[in-house]
């Protein structure tokens, strides 16, 4: 089995649709790429102290006040 | 009549206060165009005459027995088919919930009812708010009012449509991606992508809750304020809104520009950039300079990246909802849209959170370097002309992908991001389409985008063009 293939099968397995997989096995290259994209960025800027909240902490430094 | 509904919000609630014209009439009028022009451009799902008509006489005997009425009393409305009103049918632009009758209404709706606006009915959308042209395999696409050959922008298809064509004088849409944006900017209306969370999202059909925001089109960027003022705010419905203090956006409207610092961004924003697109931002910065602004260029960062992220985000979020029927009825979906929540069935959870944990570091960077000393940044809305709609379905799938890419290539950023920005009219196309710069901003700055657009448009008057066609004098007669 292809890496790609892999990806295919793993993604449609876990989501409970083999068909799901063996269709959508044509997003593979969008998905490849972005990974490796996201994941490229997240090793500079991803660290213990990191928080999925991060963008509603910095929003909360411009909220305006009556 | 006093006023007319290209006259828009502001001034018709104001002549149906003073008694000059009654709800009823505008209603009637803004029914029969939504039946007729609305329908021509394949802009309306449905119509509720009676219902609107009950409301509108509501408000007419309210002013008559000097009641105090709402900043929107009277004044007619449609909205995106994603907004839930109980009992109403909202399809969401989708066959899969063709029938759904929902048993809730929208925050946004319920503000708009308790400040007196009139509910006329729904309107197109893209299905499931997933295509930026106002694509719809199932209804049909939705129709440019400038040119019915041209693609309307989406996925609030029809709220474009409905304003541009002065059917209504506001609509709300919702934007994901840029689809409040994108259909302001190609039919050549005002409209407001809010800051994430400062329009509740409860009871508007979600695509990606991290990236939707809930905001209103309308001509004048005044009425966009007024509606701004009205919608926003803390609801205990969606936990992520903020309670801003009230009534700050239509305040905010001096009329003045002077001394205000705007960022004209480069690099990214300034590649790809049609000749008469960069022509029409050039122009509209040489009226800012007029009204007292200055302008620097600035360079903005990895704008591949942060649209990678977005589509990770998008992707991943709308799986998750759709994943039981991308799985039981695949074939209800139109192909361009099933291919866009797909991918993210694909994505390990820890990219995901990798996602989110790099939003706030990345929204700071990029307001640092974009925005940087600035008030604001002023970037074109749409890199291109509008498009035709063959160029948009016709031809290989790259070609039809190379095309939506640019139409969202300035916007889907921003939503990743989650800054507020307004798309307005800066200029016409040779072929008599309109373009649109998007002015952006800082968290919570819709005041003063709004500020800076109703200043730009006391002195241009793009937004007031009407498409070719409309016999409006008849009309108003």
């Amino acid at each position: 089995m292809k890496q790609e293939e892999g990806l295919a099968f793993v993604a449609g397995d876990l989501n409970n649709s083999l068909e799901t997989a063996a269709r959508t096995a044509r997003h593979r290259p969008l998905v490849l790429d972005t990974n490796a994209v996201v994941r490229k960025a997240a090793d500079q800027l991803v660290s213990l102290d990191s928080s999925p909240q991060s963008f509603a902490a910095l929003k909360s430094e411009f909220e305006p006040h009556s | 009549m006093s006023a007319a509904i290209e006259d828009g919000v502001v001034a018709l609630a104001s002549a149906i206060a003073r008694g000059e014209t009654t709800s009823e009439a505008i209603t009637r009028t803004a029914l029969s165009r939504l039946e007729t022009r609305g329908r021509r451009f394949n802009g309306v799902v449905l119509i509720e005459a009676e219902r609107a008509l009950s409301q509108a006489r509501e408000v007419d005997a309210a002013r008559a027995a000097g009641k105090p009425l709402g900043l929107l009393a009277g004044v007619p409305m449609a909205h995106k088919d994603l907004f839930y009103r109980t009992g109403r049918i909202a399809a969401c632009g989708s066959k899969i919930r063709r029938g759904f009758k929902p048993s809730l209404t929208a925050t946004a709706l319920s503000r708009l009812d308790e400040a007196g606006a009139v509910d006329c009915g729904t309107l197109h959308m893209a299905e499931f708010a997933l295509s930026p042209t106002g694509y719809n395999e199932h209804e049909g696409h939705g129709l440019n009012p400038w040119n019915p050959d041209h693609v309307c922008g989406g996925s609030s298809s029809g709220s474009g449509i409905a304003v541009a064509s002065a059917c209504v004088p506001a609509a709300l849409g919702s934007d994901t991606g840029g689809s409040i944006r994108h259909p302001s900017a190609m039919c050549g209306v005002t409209g407001l992508k809010p800051t994430h969370g400062a329009v509740s999202l409860a009871g508007a059909m979600p695509l990606s809750a991290t990236l939707d925001c809930v905001g209103p089109l309308a001509r004048h960027a005044r009425d966009v304020a007024r509606l701004h003022d009205v919608l926003a705010g803390y609801d205990a419905a969606d936990p992520t809104t903020f309670g801003a203090p009230p009534g700050r956006c239509e305040a905010a409207l001096t009329g003045h520009a002077r001394g205000l610092r705007m960022a004209r961004p480069v690099g990214y924003y300034a590649e790809a950039l049609d000749d008469e697109v960069a022509a029409a931002l050039d122009e509209a910065c040489r009226v800012f300079t007029e009204l007292g602004a200055t302008a620097t260029e600035t360079t903005p960062p990895d704008m591949g990246r942060i649209n990678s992220l977005m589509h990770l985000v998008m992707s991943v979020e709308a799986a998750t909802l759709h994943r039981q029927w991308l799985e039981s009825q695949p074939q209800d979906y139109a192909d361009q849209v099933r291919g866009r929540i797909e991918p993210g069935l694909f994505y390990p959870a820890t990219r995901y959170v990798e996602a989110l944990a790099m939003r706030g570091p990345l929204t700071r960077e990029w307001i640092e370097t974009v925005i940087g000393a600035a008030d604001c940044a002023i970037l074109p809305t749409l890199p291109l002309a509008v498009p035709t709609i063959a160029e948009t379905t016709d031809g290989s799938p790259e070609d039809v992908a190379a095309v939506i890419g640019r139409v969202t290539r300035n916007t889907r950023g921003i939503n990743y991001l989650g800054l507020p920005a307004v798309a307005l009219p800066c200029g016409f196309s040779a072929s008599g389409l309109p373009i649109s710069m998007q002015i952006v901003g800082r968290p919570w700055s819709e005041p003063l985008l709004l500020r800076i657009a109703d200043a730009f448009q006391r002195v241009t008057c793009l937004h007031e063009a009407l498409p070719p066609d409309l016999d409006l004098t008849a009309e108003n007669t």
